[in-house]
C-alpha cells in the first residue's frame, strides 16, 4: 500500500476497497438493526431535551429573573454557555473546511460527524441569545426589517454582529453539510430496496446521477464553500470575542480576545470531535476509518491550540502587570485569589497542563487517555468561558457596586438541557444518516490502493 | 433497425475508472462530441476527456461577494445617515469601522450563496427524472460502476456503428437508453 | 353636670359621631374639582378601592372649599399639576409641604418654600407619607372586638358612659405630641366640661425630652455660627428643625472659589448619625462620656454656675476622663477664638438634663443666647398628666372609658411600665355579661393598640384632614385635605367635637371656628391667604427670658458590665409608624445599607470580643441582649465610628399588628427595641448580658462593601473592610487599592485656601487633556442639561432617593430581591469610610446616572433603545428596550437598574394611585435609570411655550406701538428661559442644596459656575465617558491646633 506525502499511512485500514465503504456506510444506515443501547440513549437525551423545554417554559413565564443575574452581573450562564457552544461548533467546521483547505486526507472519514457536531452546536449556542433577553416577545427587533417604526438595529453594536455572524454561520453550515450529503443520498437511493426509501432518499438526492460535469462544478463549488466557510469561522468566534473586547470592563477591553477565543475554540471543537469518535468508532465498529492515524493527528491539533491558549493566558497576565492599569491588575489579582479564583486555576490546569500530555505520541494513539483529555478539555474550557464572563462583572470600577453571582438550579436545567438536546440530535443522525461519507471515501480508497494520482478534490489545477 | 428520435443514448458500461477514462479519451479521439460520463465519485481527467474543462463559477461567486459586501455597507450606512437617525454615543453618524464585521459577513454570505446557486442552476438540480434513470443498470452508477454515454444527438451518431465503436472499447456492457 | 345637660351632651355625641363618619359632602361643592379631574379620579378610585375591600363607594373631592398653592394657576387642568400647600404632622410638630395634585390624586410631596421647618425641603418621611395615604392595610371600617360594627353602636355607647360619668370621673384621653392650636383648645374645653377627666401623653421621642426645671423650647439659629457643638444632638436629620438647621449648616459651608469660608462641626455621639458624618471632628463617646465633656467644657469656658442658677452649692462636676477633658481644652479654645454669639452648643434630644442645662449655660457664658440660641414657650400642648399616672390609674381599676387619639402606646410604651397588660386586661374586663370598661383606639391602620382595645376608629390620614399644626418654632399653618377620606376616617378634632357634643360639623368647620376666634380683621381674605401660604403669618413664638436652671447632678458613672444600649428611632421607618410603608422599608440605611430589617449596631471591639473562637463576630450573626431580665435577640451589623461598648437598638421593628409588610414568614420583622427600654432609660440603658447566640441571618443589605481605604496599609484600615466581605473578596485590603480608585476626593478648608490647583495634586495622572479618535458630533441644542453634587454639603439623608422613587414610579422589589443584589433606585447613595474603623470620617456620594457625552451603555444597545438627545440626556426608549443587559453591563457607574421580574403593580395595588401620570410604568424585561427627570423638563418648555404664545397674542392685541414692543421683548426674554422653576425630584428635595441641575451651556446658570470651581470632578475620568454629572471635592474645616490624622487631610479614594 504506497502513500503520497500529503498523505500519512494508515488513514484508511489496510484493503478498503469501494466494495467495502459501500457495504458499511449504506449498510449503517439501510440494513442496521434496531439497537437497544441506542434507543437507551435515545431517551436520555429525549429526558435532557425535555428538561431544556420545561426550563425554557419557565424561564418565560417568570422573566430572567429565574436565574442568578444580578446588579453589577448582567450576564451569567447564559451568554458563557453561548460562547461554550460556539466554540464547540467551530472546531467542526474547521475540521471539515479548514482541513479540506489543508489538503489534510485524514478528515474525509470524520468529517460528515464533525459538521453534523458543528450544526447542532451552532442551534444550541444560537438558542442562548434568545433566551438571555429580557423581552423575547420583542427578539425580531434585532433583525433589520421594514417596519412600521421606521427603526433599525443599531449596527455599531456587538450584539448586532453577533446576531448577523450566528445567522450567516448557521445557513452556511447547513448548506455545506448538506452539499456534502448529496452524492450520499443518490448512492442511498440506489441502494435501497424499499419503495419509502427510495423516494426520501430520492428526492434529497436532487436527482443526482453523478455525471463527470457535474462532479466538477460540484468539487469547484465545495472547494469555494470550504474556503468561504474558514473565514465565516473566524468572525464569529471574533464577533463573540467583540462583545467583550469592545467594552470598558478591565479584563474584557482587550484585542488579544479574538485570536484568544479563536484558538480556544479549535482547541475545544477539535476535542469534542474525538470525544464523539471514539465511542462512535468502537459502538459502529469503524477502526478501518477512524484509525490510530486520525487520533494521532487530532492529538496534534489539540496540543498546537493547548499552546496558545495557555499562551493567552500568560500573555493576559503579563500585559494587566505591564500596561499598569489599576484595574487590570485589580482584576488579574483577584482571578489569582478571588471569590472564583477556581475557575482560573481549572482552566490553567485543564487546558494549560494536562495537554502537555499530548506530546508523547503512545498518548495520541491510545484511545482511552484521548477520551479522557479530551473530556478534561472539555471542562476546562467550559469553566474558562464562565471564568472569563463572571468576574471580571462581579468587581468593576466602583467598589460601592460590587455583587456575587451564583447560577440557580434553572441555570443548571438548561445548560443540562442544551446538552440533551444536543446528544438527541446527534443520535438520530448516527441512526438514519450516512455517519461517513461515502463517495469521498471511495475517491480516497482508490487512490490509495491504486496510488496513482493524487484524490482530484485536493489538486488545484483540477480545481480552476 | 430502431429509430433514433426513441434513443437518448447508447451506454457503455465499465468496471473501473481507468477503463472509463481511456473510453472516453478513445471515444473523443474518434470524434464523438456529445458524450458524457457517469461514476460514482470524481475522477481527475474525466471531464476535461469528455470536452469540459471551464466552468465560471468562481466568477459568480466573486461577483456575489462584491454585492454581498457593498448592499450590508450600504444597509449600515442608509440606516444611519438617512433613514432615521440618532446619537449614539456621540459617535459619527457614519461609523464605518463598527460596521466592518457586518460588511464582511455580507460579503461571504453573497458570496457562499452565490456559488451555491450557480452549481445548482448550471447543473440542472434538482431534477429528480432524467431519460438515464430509464435504464436499470444505471442505478450502480452511484456505486461501482461507471457509464460512458454517446448521446443520440451527436452528429456522428448512428445507432449502428456507434453500437459497434463502443463494444471496441471493451466495455462490461452497452446499454441502449431510451428517451 | 344636670341631668338633662349630660343628655343633651350624650345625644350631641352620639350625633357627632354618625355625622363624622356618614359626612359625605358637608359642605359645598369645592371650586377646584371640574368634571374632568372628578371623573378621572371616580374611576381610578373604582378600580383600586374595589380591591382594597371597599364596596365601589365613589370618593371625590375633598368636602370643602381647598385652595391651591398661589405658585399655580388655581384651576385644575386635566394633565396639569395643581400644587396645595398643606401641613404634615411628625411628631406633632407640623412641617410644610406643597402636595402635587394630578387629576384629584396627591401624586408627590415637596416642601413649602415659605414654611420654617421646611424651607422647600423635605425629608423621607415627608416623602414617604404620601404612600400610607394609599396603603391598602389601612384600617377600613370602625370594628369592635376585631368584629366590623356600625358606628352608631359605638355613639350610643359612648353617650350612655359620658351621662354615667360624674364630671367624667374615669374618662381618659391618651393622646400623642400635640402641637395643634385647634386640638389644644378642645382638649382644654374637655377638661373643662368634664372636670374629673384626664388627658396623658405618651410619644416615643417626644417623651424623650429633658423634663427641665422650666419647660422651655430651645430653638438655633446656626447662620451666625462658625463654631457649632453637637451633644449627641442628630441636628441634620432626627429633629424638629432638622430641614432648616441643615439647610442654615451648609449654606455656612458651600466653599466656592470666591467664598473659601465656612463654619467648623464637632460631634460628640455615642453612635454614627448623619450629623456626626457631617463632622470636622466627630468624638465617639458613650452617653456617660458626653456627660463628663460638657462638665469639662463648662469649667474650661469657666462658666461660673451661680452666673446662672440661685441654686447654690453647685453639684460638683465629674471626674472627667483624659479624651474628654483633651477635646474640652482643644473646643474651649476654639469656643473663645469664634468670638462671643459666634458658636452654638446643641444638646441632643436623648441626653439628660443636666447634659442640656450645662450647654445653654455655655451657650449663656459665650453670649450665644439671642443670637444662635433663643428660648421659646413650650410648643407641644402643656398640661397632660404623665403616662406612668395613667398605668397606674389603669391598674387600679380607675379608668372607666380610655380614648387612645392615634399612637401605638400597646407596642411602643417602654415595657416596665406594662402598659399593653393593663390595657388588655381592662379592655377584657367584663361584669354582668357586659363589658365593664371602653376602650378605644382611633388610628390609621389596626396596630397593636388597636388589638388590645374594644374598640378601633379608623382615623383620616392627614391628606385626608383639615387641621393644624405648630412647628418646632411655634409657628401655626394649615393642614388641608388634598382628597376626601378614602375609608370613612375621622380626624382627632372631628372626634374631640363629638366628645364635646357639637352638632355634627365636618373638620372644615371646625377648623375655621377655631381660627375665627383668633383672627382679627377680614378673616376670609386671611383663610385665603393662610391656605394659599401654608403658613400662618407671624405666628412663630416670641423669644423669652433664659430658663431658671437648677443644675441637677450628673448621671451616675457607667455601669459595671460596661456595655450600654442605645435606643434610637430607625432612620427609615422610625418608631414603627412608617413599618408598612415598602418605599422607606426598602431604602438603604445610611452606613450600613440595611433594608426591611433591623439588627444591632456593634463597634468592631465589641464585635472582637463577642466573636467565638477568636474570629470576629460577622454582619447577620446572632446576639443576644439582656437588660434587667428582658432579653432581645436580633442579627448583628458593624458600625464604623460606634462608641466602644454601646450597641445600637433601632427602634420601629418586631411590630406584628397593622399591616402585612410587619410580617416576615409568619413572624414580626426585624426585633423590638422597647421590651428593653425603660421609663428611666428612654434614650439609654445599661445591659446586663450581651452574648453571642450562633444563629446567622442573611440581612439584605444594598452594598455589601462597607469601606474605603485612602491609603492602603494605613493602619486602622484592615479591619474596616468587614470580614466577610474580605473572605468574599479573597485578599487583603491593600490588594483591593481602592485608595487609588480616586472616587472620593477631600481637601481641608487650608489647602483650599492656600493652593487652586490642589485638584491636580489629588489626581495627578488625570492632567492629560481627553482625545477621542473619532470627530465628535456638534452639541445641536443651546440648552444642554447638566448636574453637579457638592459631597462638602451632602449629608446622606436618602431624601432624594425617596422623592426620585415618588417621582418615577421606582418599584420596590422586596427583601429577597435586594438579598439579589437587584435594587432599583436610580439615585443612591454610596456611603465610604476612611481612616481607623474606630471613628472613620464618612463620604456620601449620590450617585444617579452620569448621562455620559460618550456614553458606552448606547454604543452596545442593539436595537437603539437607549440614545443621547441633543440636549445632552442619555435616554432610555422603554418600548424599545429587548432587556439584552449589555448596556449595564458596560456602565462603570452600574446606574442602570433591571426589571429581572415584573417589579412595578399595575392596577393590583391601591399603591399604584400614587403613580406620577407623566411618567410610564416600566414592564418586566425592561431596563430603565435616572432621566434627569425629562418630564419635569419638558413641562417646563411647556410652560414656557405656553407663556410665549400668550404674550405674542397680548403684543398682537395691543393698542400702543409701546406696549406691543415691550410685549414682543417679554415674550422673547421668557423664550430664553426654559429653565425658569425646573428642579430635578433629588435637587428640589435635598435639604442642604447639594444637588445643582441646570443648563450648563449657560455660563450665567449656577451649575456651569458649579463646574467652573477647581472642586469639580467627574468620576473615573480616564474612561473617557465625559460624564454630565460632576462632583465637588469634599473639603473639611478641622481645627488646625488639633494634632493627629486629620479627618479630611489632602486625599482622594
Amino acid at each position: 500500500m504506497t502513500s503520497s506525502p500529503s498523505m500519512p499511512a494508515g488513514v484508511l485500514g489496510p484493503g478498503i476497497t469501494p466494495e467495502k465503504i459501500l457495504d458499511k456506510v449504506a449498510g449503517l444506515v439501510l440494513h442496521r438493526p434496531m439497537n437497544l443501547l441506542w434507543l437507551a440513549a435515545l431517551a436520555m437525551a429525549a429526558g435532557g431535551g425535555a428538561v431544556l423545554t420545561l426550563s425554557i417554559g419557565y424561564l418565560f413565564y417568570e422573566g430572567t429573573g429565574v436565574w442568578g443575574i444580578n446588579q453589577p452581573v448582567g450576564w451569567g450562564f447564559a451568554i458563557s454557555n453561548y460562547v461554550f457552544w460556539v466554540a464547540i461548533a467551530m472546531g467542526g467546521t474547521f475540521i471539515s473546511s479548514g482541513l479540506l483547505l489543508a489538503r489534510q486526507h485524514w478528515r474525509t472519514s470524520i468529517n460528515r460527524f464533525a459538521e453534523t457536531m458543528t450544526l447542532l452546536a451552532a442551534l444550541n449556542a444560537g438558542l442562548y441569545p434568545a433566551l438571555h433577553l429580557g423581552s423575547p416577545w420583542v427578539f425580531y427587533y434585532l433583525f433589520p426589517y421594514p417596519n412600521s417604526m421606521a427603526l433599525w438595529p443599531q449596527f455599531r453594536s456587538p450584539l448586532i454582529w453577533d446576531v448577523v455572524a450566528i445567522g450567516l454561520y448557521l445557513s452556511v453550515s447547513v448548506s455545506l453539510w448538506y452539499v456534502g450529503l448529496i452524492p450520499d443520498f443518490a448512492m442511498l437511493r440506489d441502494r435501497a430496496t424499499d419503495r419509502r426509501r427510495k423516494l426520501i432518499f430520492g428526492f434529497f438526492a436532487l436527482g443526482w446521477r453523478g455525471s463527470s460535469r457535474h462532479w466538477k462544478r460540484y468539487q469547484v463549488t465545495y472547494l469555494l464553500l470550504a474556503g468561504l466557510t474558514v473565514p465565516v469561522v473566524f468572525s464569529v468566534h471574533s464577533v463573540t470575542a467583540a462583545d467583550f473586547a469592545t467594552t470598558l470592563l478591565p479584563w474584557w477591553h482587550e484585542t488579544i480576545l479574538p485570536p484568544y477565543f479563536i484558538a480556544g475554540a479549535i482547541f475545544s471543537g477539535v476535542a469534542m470531535a474525538v470525544l464523539l469518535a471514539i465511542p462512535m468508532r468502537a459502538v459502529y465498529g469503524l477502526h478501518d476509518y477512524i484509525t490510530e492515524a486520525h487520533l494521532n493527528a487530532a492529538g496534534k491539533l489539540i496540543l498546537t491550540g493547548g499552546l496558545i491558549v495557555t499562551y493567552t493566558y500568560i500573555a493576559e497576565v503579563w500585559a494587566s502587570w505591564y500596561g499598569g492599569d489599576l484595574y487590570e491588575w485589580f482584576q488579574t489579582r483577584s482571578y489569582f485569589a478571588g471569590p472564583y479564583a477556581w475557575c482560573w486555576w481549572v482552566a490553567v490546569v485543564c487546558n494549560g497542563i494536562v495537554p502537555q500530555l499530548l506530546w508523547f505520541p503512545r498518548v495520541r494513539r491510545n484511545s482511552l487517555l484521548m477520551w479522557l483529555i479530551c473530556s478534561d478539555i472539555l471542562i476546562g474550557m467550559w469553566t474558562e468561558r464562565f471564568m472569563i464572563l463572571v468576574p471580571v462583572l462581579q468587581k468593576g470600577h466602583l467598589p460601592s457596586v460590587w455583587g456575587f453571582y451564583v447560577p440557580t438550579w434553572i441555570d443548571w436545567s438548561t445548560f443540562i438541557g442544551t446538552i440533551g438536546f444536543f446528544a438527541f440530535g446527534f443520535l438520530l443522525f448516527l441512526r438514519y444518516l450516512p455517519m461517513l461519507s461515502s463517495s469521498e471515501l471511495m475517491e480516497l480508497s482508490h487512490v490509495t490502493d491504486a496510488g496513482r494520482h493524487l484524490p482530484t478534490e485536493f489538486s488545484p489545477d483540477h480545481a480552476g | 433497425m430502431p429509430d433514433e428520435s426513441s434513443i437518448f443514448c447508447l451506454a457503455a458500461e465499465f468496471c473501473s475508472p481507468e477503463e472509463i477514462l481511456r473510453a472516453a479519451q478513445q471515444a473523443r479521439a474518434a470524434g464523438y462530441l456529445r458524450t458524457e460520463a457517469f461514476t460514482p465519485f470524481p475522477i481527475k481527467g474525466l471531464p476535461e476527456a469528455i470536452g469540459f474543462d471551464k466552468t465560471w463559477i468562481p466568477f459568480a461567486c466573486l461577483a456575489g461577494g462584491c454585492i454581498g459586501a457593498v448592499a450590508a455597507w450600504f444597509m449600515c450606512w442608509y440606516a444611519n445617515v438617512i433613514s432615521y437617525t440618532w446619537i449614539v454615543g456621540n459617535r459619527p453618524l457614519n461609523s464605518w469601522p463598527a460596521f466592518i464585521t457586518i460588511i464582511v459577513d455580507g460579503m461571504i454570505g453573497g458570496a457562499f450563496f452565490t456559488a451555491l446557486a450557480a452549481m445548482f442552476l448550471l447543473n440542472g438540480l434538482p431534477r429528480l427524472n432524467h431519460p438515464m434513470f430509464n435504464l436499470d443498470a444505471f442505478s450502480r452508477a452511484t456505486q461501482d460502476r461507471f457509464f460512458l454515454c454517446i448521446q443520440s444527438n451527436d452528429l456522428q451518431f448512428d445507432p449502428v456503428v456507434t453500437r459497434s465503436f463502443l463494444i471496441t472499447l471493451a466495455p462490461a456492457a452497452v446499454h441502449e437508453v431510451p428517451t | 353636670m344636670t341631668k338633662a345637660q349630660s343628655q343633651r351632651s350624650a345625644n350631641a355625641a352620639e350625633a357627632a359621631f354618625r355625622a363624622a363618619v356618614s359626612a359625605e359632602f358637608p359642605e359645598g361643592a369645592a371650586v377646584w374639582d371640574d368634571a374632568v379631574s372628578r371623573r378621572n379620579f371616580l374611576r381610578l378610585m373604582g378600580a383600586s378601592l374595589a380591591l382594597a375591600g371597599l364596596a365601589g363607594c365613589g370618593r371625590s373631592a375633598p368636602p370643602a372649599e381647598i385652595v391651591p398653592a398661589v405658585k399655580d394657576s388655581s384651576e385644575t387642568q386635566a394633565g396639569r399639576p395643581t400644587y396645595f400647600s398643606s401641613t404634615m404632622p411628625f411628631n406633632g410638630y407640623g412641617r410644610g409641604v406643597l402636595v402635587v395634585s394630578r387629576e384629584g390624586r396627591p401624586v408627590k410631596i415637596e416642601g413649602n418654600p415659605d414654611h420654617p421647618a421646611s424651607l422647600g425641603a423635605t425629608d423621607v418621611f415627608m416623602q414617604a407619607s404620601l404612600l400610607d395615604l394609599y396603603d391598602p392595610d389601612r384600617s377600613k371600617s370602625a370594628t369592635e372586638a376585631g368584629v366590623s360594627r356600625p358606628l352608631s353602636n359605638l355613639n350610643t355607647e359612648i353617650s350612655a358612659r359620658l351621662s354615667r360619668l360624674p364630671d367624667g370621673n374615669g374618662l381618659r384621653l391618651l393622646t400623642r405630641n400635640v402641637t395643634s392650636p385647634t386640638v389644644t383648645a378642645q382638649l382644654k374645653q374637655i377638661l373643662r366640661r368634664f372636670p374629673r377627666a384626664k388627658w396623658h401623653v405618651h410619644d416615643p421621642v417626644a417623651d424623650a425630652a429633658p423634663a427641665l426645671a422650666e419647660p422651655v423650647d430651645a430653638v438655633y439659629d446656626l447662620t451666625g455660627a462658625s463654631v457649632i457643638v453637637s451633644l449627641d444632638s442628630d441636628f441634620l436629620f432626627a429633629e424638629p428643625g432638622s430641614l432648616r438647621f441643615a439647610r442654615q449648616f451648609s449654606d455656612a459651608r458651600r466653599v466656592r472659589r470666591d467664598k473659601a469660608q465656612m463654619n467648623r462641626l464637632y460631634v460628640a455621639e455615642s453612635t454614627m448619625t448623619m450629623t456626626g458624618s457631617a463632622a470636622d471632628h466627630r468624638i465617639p463617646m458613650d452617653p456617660f462620656g458626653i456627660v463628663e465633656l460638657v462638665w469639662a467644657l463648662a469649667s474650661e469656658v469657666g462658666v461660673a454656675l451661680h452666673d446662672i442658677t440661685s441654686d447654690s452649692p453647685l453639684a460638683a462636676p465629674p471626674t472627667s476622663s483624659e479624651p474628654a477633658r483633651r477635646w474640652a481644652t482643644l473646643i474651649a479654645e476654639d469656643l473663645r477664638r469664634a468670638g462671643s454669639g459666634n458658636s452654638i452648643l446643641m444638646p441632643g434630644l436623648w441626653q439628660p438634663p443636666s447634659v442640656h442645662e450645662l450647654a445653654h449655660a455655655i451657650n449663656c457664658k459665650l453670649g450665644n443666647v439671642g443670637r444662635t440660641v433663643y428660648f421659646i414657650d413650650p410648643v407641644a400642648a402643656q398640661g397632660a398628666a404623665s403616662f406612668a399616672e395613667l398605668v397606674a390609674d389603669l391598674r387600679a381599676g380607675a379608668v372607666d372609658t380610655l380614648l387612645i387619639l392615634d399612637g401605638n402606646p400597646a407596642y411602643d410604651a417602654p415595657a416596665d411600665s406594662g402598659f399593653a397588660h393593663a390595657l388588655t386586661e381592662m379592655t377584657n374586663k367584663t361584669s354582668g355579661g357586659n363589658y365593664a370598661s371602653l376602650t378605644l383606639h382611633l388610628g390609621t391602620h389596626s396596630n397593636e393598640t388597636a388589638f388590645a382595645c374594644r374598640w378601633h376608629v379608623p382615623m383620616a390620614h392627614w391628606l385626608e384632614s383639615w387641621g393644624d399644626a405648630r412647628a418646632f418654632d411655634g409657628t401655626a399653618s394649615l393642614t388641608q385635605p388634598l382628597i376626601a377620606p378614602l375609608y370613612d376616617g375621622v380626624t382627632i378634632a372631628e372626634f374631640l367635637d363629638g366628645v364635646l357634643g357639637h352638632p355634627p360639623r365636618g373638620g372644615f368647620a371646625i377648623l375655621r371656628d377655631y381660627w375665627k376666634q383668633q383672627v382679627t380683621g377680614d378673616f376670609d381674605a386671611w383663610w385665603l391667604k393662610t391656605l394659599q401660604d401654608g403658613v400662618v403669618a407671624d405666628s412663630a413664638s416670641k423669644p423669652r427670658a433664659m430658663p431658671e436652671l437648677k443644675l441637677l447632678p450628673p448621671t451616675s458613672a457607667a455601669p459595671a458590665s460596661g456595655h450600654i444600649a442605645i435606643f434610637r428611632p430607625d432612620p427609615t421607618i422610625w418608631t414603627g409608624e412608617f413599618a408598612n410603608n415598602p418605599w422607606l422599608q426598602e431604602l438603604p440605611k445610611p452606613f450600613t445599607k440595611l433594608t426591611w430589617d433591623n439588627a444591632i449596631g456593634i463597634g468592631i471591639g465589641l464585635a472582637r470580643s463577642l466573636g467565638a473562637n477568636g474570629e470576629m463576630l460577622k454582619d447577620g450573626d446572632g446576639i443576644r441582649i439582656t437588660i434587667d431580665g428582658r432579653t432581645l435577640e436580633g442579627p448583628a451589623i458593624l458600625l464604623p465610628g460606634q462608641a466602644e461598648n454601646t450597641v445600637l437598638l433601632s427602634l420601629g421593628y418586631g411590630r406584628d399588628q397593622g399591616g402585612s409588610l410587619l410580617i416576615e414568614n409568619g413572624k414580626p420583622r426585624g426585633y423590638n427595641a422597647n421590651i428593653l427600654r425603660s421609663t428611666a432609660h428612654r434614650g439609654s440603658a445599661a445591659i446586663s448580658v450581651i452574648e453571642g447566640t450562633g444563629k446567622k441571618t442573611t440581612l439584605a443589605t444594598a452594598q455589601n462593601h462597607h469601606a474605603m481605604a485612602i491609603e492602603p496599609g494605613v493602619p486602622g484600615i484592615e479591619p474596616f473592610l468587614k470580614p466577610d466581605v474580605v473572605a468574599k473578596l479573597g485578599m487583603s485590603v491593600d490588594a483591593l487599592s481602592l485608595s487609588n480608585r480616586k472616587l472620593i476626593r477631600t481637601v481641608t478648608l487650608q489647602q483650599f485656601q492656600a493652593d487652586s490647583r490642589f485638584m491636580d495634586k489629588l489626581a495627578p495622572d488625570e492632567k492629560p487633556p481627553l482625545l477621542s479618535l473619532f470627530r465628535e458630533l456638534p452639541r445641536a441644542a443651546e440648552l444642554q442639561w447638566g448636574m453637579v453634587i457638592d459631597t462638602t454639603t451632602c449629608i446622606g439623608c436618602n431624601a432624594c432617593v425617596i422623592a426620585c422613587q415618588a417621582e418615577n414610579n421606582i418599584p420596590v422589589v422586596g427583601k429577597s430581591e435586594v438579598i439579589n443584589q437587584r435594587e432599583m433606585h436610580w439615585i443612591r447613595i454610596d456611603d465610604y469610610f476612611d481612616g481607623p474603623v474606630e471613628n472613620p470620617s464618612v463620604y456620601h456620594q449620590p450617585v444617579p446616572c452620569m448621562h455620559c457625552e460618550d456614553a458606552p451603555c448606547e454604543i452596545v444597545c442593539p436595537v437603539g433603545a437607549t440614545t443621547h438627545s441633543p440636549e445632552g440626556l442619555n435616554e432610555m426608549t422603554y418600548n424599545r428596550c429587548v432587556g439584552t443587559r449589555f448596556c449595564s453591563n458596560n456602565c462603570p457607574y452600574k446606574v442602570r437598574r433591571f426589571n429581572f421580574l415584573l417589579y412595578s403593580d399595575y392596577q393590583k395595588d391601591s399603591r399604584s394611585l400614587q403613580y406620577n401620570p407623566d411618567v410610564s410604568v416600566r414592564n418586566r424585561g425592561v431596563m430603565e435609570k435616572c432621566t434627569y427627570c425629562v418630564q419635569r423638563i419638558d413641562r417646563t418648555r411647556v410652560q414656557m411655550q405656553r407663556d410665549v404664545v400668550q404674550l405674542r397674542e397680548l403684543a398682537a392685541a395691543a393698542n400702543t406701538d409701546a406696549e406691543r414692543q415691550q410685549l414682543t421683548k417679554l415674550a422673547e426674554q421668557r423664550g430664553k428661559q426654559v429653565v425658569d422653576g425646573l428642579e430635578t425630584a433629588c435637587q428640589q428635595s435635598c435639604p442642604t442644596r447639594a444637588i445643582i441641575f441646570g443648563n450648563i451651556a449657560d455660563p450665567q446658570a449656577e451649575v456651569s459656575k458649579a463646574k467652573a470651581e477647581p472642586a469639580n470632578y467627574t468620576l473615573l475620568r480616564n474612561l473617557t465617558t465625559k460624564p454630565r454629572t460632576s462632583y465637588l471635592a469634599r473639603v473639611t474645616n478641622p481645627n488646625p491646633a488639633w494634632s493627629g490624622p486629620n479627618p479630611g487631610e489632602g486625599h482622594s479614594a
